[in-house]
């Protein structure tokens, strides 16, 4: 725990509990367990069964040391690092085998007679400690006794939350574009979201203030909603980022109208920067050392969090693999222990494999290994990102502008217009339709880029079109092969997207290099002949 | 939504989806996951929907998991007394050397039932054991999860659910916060009263709500009784279930914990196993769980639903947008298990879990002689020896208790008429003062609604049996029950001082 004299203690704030989370009582065995956990009293009171019959000798894993990836960014290097690492570098990848005995040899080590056996669902006790310094170092919540909860990935997380916090027929905030299994998770209770306008850093502070003192429960048949929903990095779909100053803004309408914010954070430590042309980029004369590099990371709500209202999700799916399945919750003690309720007749622990492997890799490479491998893993995004947007640039022609309206006011905005055929006489490309298939804004954190659709192009464009050509162009795309997320996906409220607009998200994150240049080769073909001919 | 489609020509199945709850029927389909889907659908797409990691960028490039060989007679004799000389073989899941499930793709996303692969494993083991007759695998994140999973599924606000009446607490606690209230049947030492299910149903009262239409029910080694439903019994259990429309939620952890009787030395490998309700489903009415936790480990966090088919779906849909599913690290381990260089194979795996039983038979032997020895003398209590999984279930004799009372004034029906609840608070209590935690009896019972069961005698006056487990270590087995013996003399000597001073 933190124990600085300036920060105040979580404030009360059980009455956002929902009716279901009041209602959840204590597994009445795990009531039992001070009694199981005292070293004086014989126990034959539980089905746990004797470790001796496990039939695991040991768990080990060949890892990567932290400095796998380079964080340099030269253009002739970086964005083909991981493309020589997959079909040529396999063998020169330093590796250290780490493992887990099944008795630990010395007290307090890592074993597998305590991560195989049944646990409480708080997690494995090394794990907790190095997740706990982790917070305090990097995050450093703005409160003194802000508390972590294992739980088995961000959706899992959220779920558990979403029944904790909201009652059926309450309503909650999100933006106006959200992530669609989040809304999954709260429909079937009747719980709904309600979108605020975006711009160039996410949600909106003046329409949040807007949305909540003008709120009508008569009109709006709930009452005014208490929670609210974001991705403040590398926002998903539209792949935003928000910086301090709108956080800070945010929190403080959120102490106004006591309003719990669940930040949902899973992409924090794939901020990359700004995206320069490829003529224009220059081999960053390197970069920080990774503490510095932390440092310049923008602060999570929580280092604002003077309350404990702030409940946040961090997860190990992007830095080490989705299916370790686990994840944690940094959030309030009252709240952490509704949401303990919630796991423990539910997902219970996660997986003692997990657990242990990413316990053992976590402790083996060590604060400062862990801090290197993400400032590697951002440069690895940032030259996915480049190398995906320089192969747009080959494909389309893009004009620069400065965003002047809406969710792009300010920011850099890259339109894509057809690219004047090679070979082509002047008299042909002068008369050459050069309307706009799509804009993008280049994502300084994150997965996504978002790309906007300018159906208005289409030949035989009506009024209204919009929403069956976002369907009809991802269909064609589909069947020559390319799959994007459609934008309809990631609406918040179907009435709140304006109808003459089509999106798709697309991802920068799975994809090889050769697999990028064919889809934007598939996507460029189909565009054209597309905008020509949407039957 | 799958059709009951049947690979045989049996009878039409049943369609049991007025059961689902309103949830069930409002759960949508994941829409990032109907993407995930579709990238399988046809090779060489190319997908940029979804926000996975590339898997050069996950740090794990090979995962073993040392194991015991089972490669004997008796492999879990051999691993227990060999210590670390014992022989072992390894499941390797690697992205480099050949194997059965590479780890990028154990690592990666993938949808709620589970890796494909990792569904057929489970899906083996079933059919090997069971047999079902249409039903399908859905992984889970172990029993627990399972379960949970499916009484949201079938549980609406109000509606009643079935259960024994001694029933293990933490899953008859979890759907309460869900509005789910729960009506116990009586249990003899052969578990469920058919019969006593039946009068319930009949005589169900529609003031009380809706009538019960879903069933949990632990068929084996119940949890906390340790008894076990003969063949017999799941037959007539099944049959009533049919005509008054309930489904089963048949929870099995102990199967593979099932003894010879106690006059053998061992249980023979050749034992068959009791058929599960599984096996018995014509209608597709059983939600079958099983779990790897008793036999390899807890911590494993793995097990699987068996459903028909519209279940899976919707089991499916609601791990996408809850838990999502398990983790990949237990899902390489069961695909190499079955299919990788060093696995165990399915007759190894059966191998394994016959053996396990034979130790927990020695087990249950040692547990009872001890009881002989240090309690049974005592004349104060007698254990129910359980023909399957790790509880015994003692039965206090209370009645001889100098305190005991059967005149308590009732305040109803269906009220205790015994200080039976008190006397057990103490004995528990003297326990925990001996240095022994072992479990009451009022932790596991379903109290019946006065209003509506007219119980001639009621579960709090039969709350005097304790439940143990011979699964621990033999030296708390040992001292353990020294100390019940210990405990129980004075507590039925020192009746009168206490009673004065009351």
């Amino acid at each position: 725990m933190q124990t600085s004299e300036k920060q105040q203690k979580a404030i009360d704030l059980t009455h956002h509990l929902s009716d279901f989370a009041r209602a959840r009582r204590p597994s009445p065995l795990k009531e039992l367990v001070r009694f199981f956990d005292n070293p004086d009293l014989i126990t034959i009171a539980n089905g746990t069964p004797s470790p001796e019959y496990f039939p695991f000798a040991a768990i080990s894993g060949d890892a990567l040391v932290p400095e796998s990836f380079s964080v340099t960014n030269s253009p002739s290097e970086s964005s083909l690092s991981w493309f020589w690492k997959l079909f040529g570098g396999a063998r020169k990848e330093k590796t250290n085998t780490i493992s887990i005995p099944k008795f630990a040899d010395r007290p307090g080590e890592l074993n597998l007679q305590t991560a195989l056996q049944y646990g409480a669902a708080t997690g494995l006790v090394q794990l907790q400690k190095f997740v706990h310094d982790f917070v305090e170092r990097v995050y450093q919540p703005g409160y003194a006794d802000w508390t972590i909860l294992a739980h088995t990935g961000n959706t899992d997380g959220f779920s558990r939350l979403i029944l904790t916090l909201c009652n059926p027929g309450e309503v909650f905030i999100t933006e106006d574009w959200t992530y669609p299994s989040a809304l999954a998770s709260s429909e079937p209770y009747g719980i709904r979201p309600v979108g605020v306008p975006m711009d160039h850093e996410g949600l909106r502070a003046d329409d949040l203030r807007m949305l909540l003192s003008e709120w009508d429960e008569a009109a709006r048949g709930s009452k005014r909603p208490h929670v609210l929903y974001t991705v403040p990095v590398g926002q998903n779909p539209t792949g935003v980022t928000m910086g301090a100053t709108r956080k800070k803004q945010i929190y403080d309408i959120c102490v106004e109208y006591d309003v719990i914010i669940i930040e949902d954070d899973p992409y924090y430590f794939l901020q990359m920067g700004t995206y320069a042309a490829q003529f224009e980029r220059r081999s960053q004369a390197i970069p920080s050392d990774p503490e510095t590099w932390l440092a310049n990371l923008v602060p999570s709500y929580v280092k604002v969090d003077y309350q404990g209202r702030v409940i946040r999700l961090d997860t190990f799916s992007k830095t080490i693999a989705p299916g370790s399945r686990l994840g944690f919750f940094t959030c309030s003690p009252q709240l952490a222990e509704r949401l303990e309720r919630a796991g423990e007749t539910t997902s219970q622990a996660p997986c003692g494999f997990g657990q242990s492997l990413v316990t053992k890799l976590l402790t083996t490479w060590q604060y400062d290994g862990y801090v290197r491998w993400l400032q590697g893993l951002a440069a690895q995004y940032q030259a996915r990102r480049d190398f995906l947007l320089d192969a747009l640039a080959e494909e389309f022609h893009f004009k620069t502008s400065l965003g002047t309206t809406g969710a792009w006011k300010g920011s850099t905005v890259y339109t894509a217009h057809p690219k004047p055929q090679r070979g082509a006489t002047m008299t042909e490309k002068f008369a050459m339709d050069d309307r706009p298939f799509f804009s993008l804004v280049p994502p300084t954190s994150g997965m996504f880029v978002w790309l906007k659709m300018h159906f208005d192009n289409v030949n035989g464009f009506k009024e209204g079109d919009a929403q069956t050509l976002e369907v009809k162009l991802w269909t064609k795309i589909a069947e020559a092969g390319v799959l994007f997320g459609p934008g309809r996906y990631f609406a918040a409220e179907e009435g709140s997207i304006n109808p003459a607009e089509g999106h798709y998200r697309v991802s920068f994150s799975s994809a090889t290099d050769k697999d990028f240049k064919k889809a934007v080769g598939i996507l460029g073909k189909v565009i054209r002949e597309f905008f020509q001919n949407p039957q | 939504m799958s059709s009951y489609a049947s690979s045989n020509n049996a009878a039409a199945p049943v369609d049991l989806s007025h059961h689902l709850s309103t949830e069930a029927r409002l759960r949508k389909h994941n829409p990032m996951k109907a993407i995930w889907k579709l990238t399988r659908r046809k090779p060489n797409m190319v997908s940029l929907a979804n926000g996975d990691p590339h898997y050069s960028l996950y740090p794990i490039r090979k995962v073993e998991f040392e194991m015991a060989s089972v490669d004997c007679e008796d492999p879990v004799g051999t691993w227990r007394t060999a210590g670390a000389s014992a022989r072992s073989t390894s499941f390797v899941s690697s992205s480099h050397d050949p194997c059965a499930m590479p780890i990028q793709t154990a690592l990666q996303y993938s949808h709620g039932a589970g890796l494909p692969d990792a569904q057929r494993a489970v899906t083996e083991l079933t059919n090997f054991y069971h047999a079902p007759r249409d039903h399908l695998c859905t992984l889970n994140l172990g029993n627990s999860d399972g379960i949970t999973k499916c009484f949201r599924l079938l549980g609406e606000p109000g509606d009643h659910f079935i259960a024994d009446e001694f029933s293990f607490s933490s899953m008859t606690n979890a759907p309460l916060a869900q509005g789910i209230r729960w009506v116990g049947i009586r249990m003899d030492d052969g578990g469920m009263i058919p019969e006593e299910l039946e009068k319930m149903l009949a005589t169900w009262d529609p003031a009380r709500g809706r009538r019960p239409h879903v069933m949990y029910i632990v068929p084996c080694g119940q949890n906390p009784t340790g008894s076990t439903l003969s063949l017999e019994r799941r037959k007539q259990i099944y049959e009533i279930a049919q005509r008054f429309d309930v489904m089963i939620i048949e929870d099995d952890p102990y199967y593979f914990l099932q003894y010879d009787s106690l006059e053998s030395e061992t249980t023979a490998p050749s034992t068959p196993f009791v058929p599960s309700f599984l096996s018995l489903d014509t209608d597709g009415r059983v939600l079958r769980l099983d779990s790897f936790s008793k036999v390899m480990a807890p911590g494993m966090r793995l097990g699987w639903t068996t459903s028909a088919p519209l279940f899976h779906d919707l089991l499916v849909s609601y791990t996408d947008s809850s838990t999502m599913h398990p983790h990949g690290f237990g899902q390489a381990l069961i695909v190499e298990m079955l299919w990788g260089a060093g696995g165990w194979r399915l007759d190894g795996f059966d191998r394994w879990v016959r053996s396990l039983r034979a130790e927990y038979h020695r087990r249950r032997a040692h547990f009872l002689s001890l009881f002989a020895r240090h309690v049974a003398p005592t004349g104060h209590a007698r254990a129910s020896p359980p023909e399957a999984g790790m509880f015994v279930w003692i039965r206090v004799e209370l009645e001889q208790h100098p305190r005991y009372r059967t005149d308590v004034a009732p305040a109803g029906p269906a009220a205790p008429c015994t200080n039976v609840a008190e006397l057990m608070e103490e004995l528990f209590e003297r326990c925990l003062d001996g240095g022994l935690v072992i479990m009451p009896a009022h932790i596991f019972a379903l109290s019946a609604d006065p209003k509506y069961d007219n119980v001639e005698d009621p579960i709090e006056d039969r709350l005097n049996y304790l439940r143990a487990t011979f699964a621990g270590t033999e030296e708390a087995m040992e001292e353990g029950l020294a100390i019940l013996g210990q405990v129980l003399r004075e507590f039925f000597a020192d009746g009168q001082k206490l009673a004065s001073s009351a």
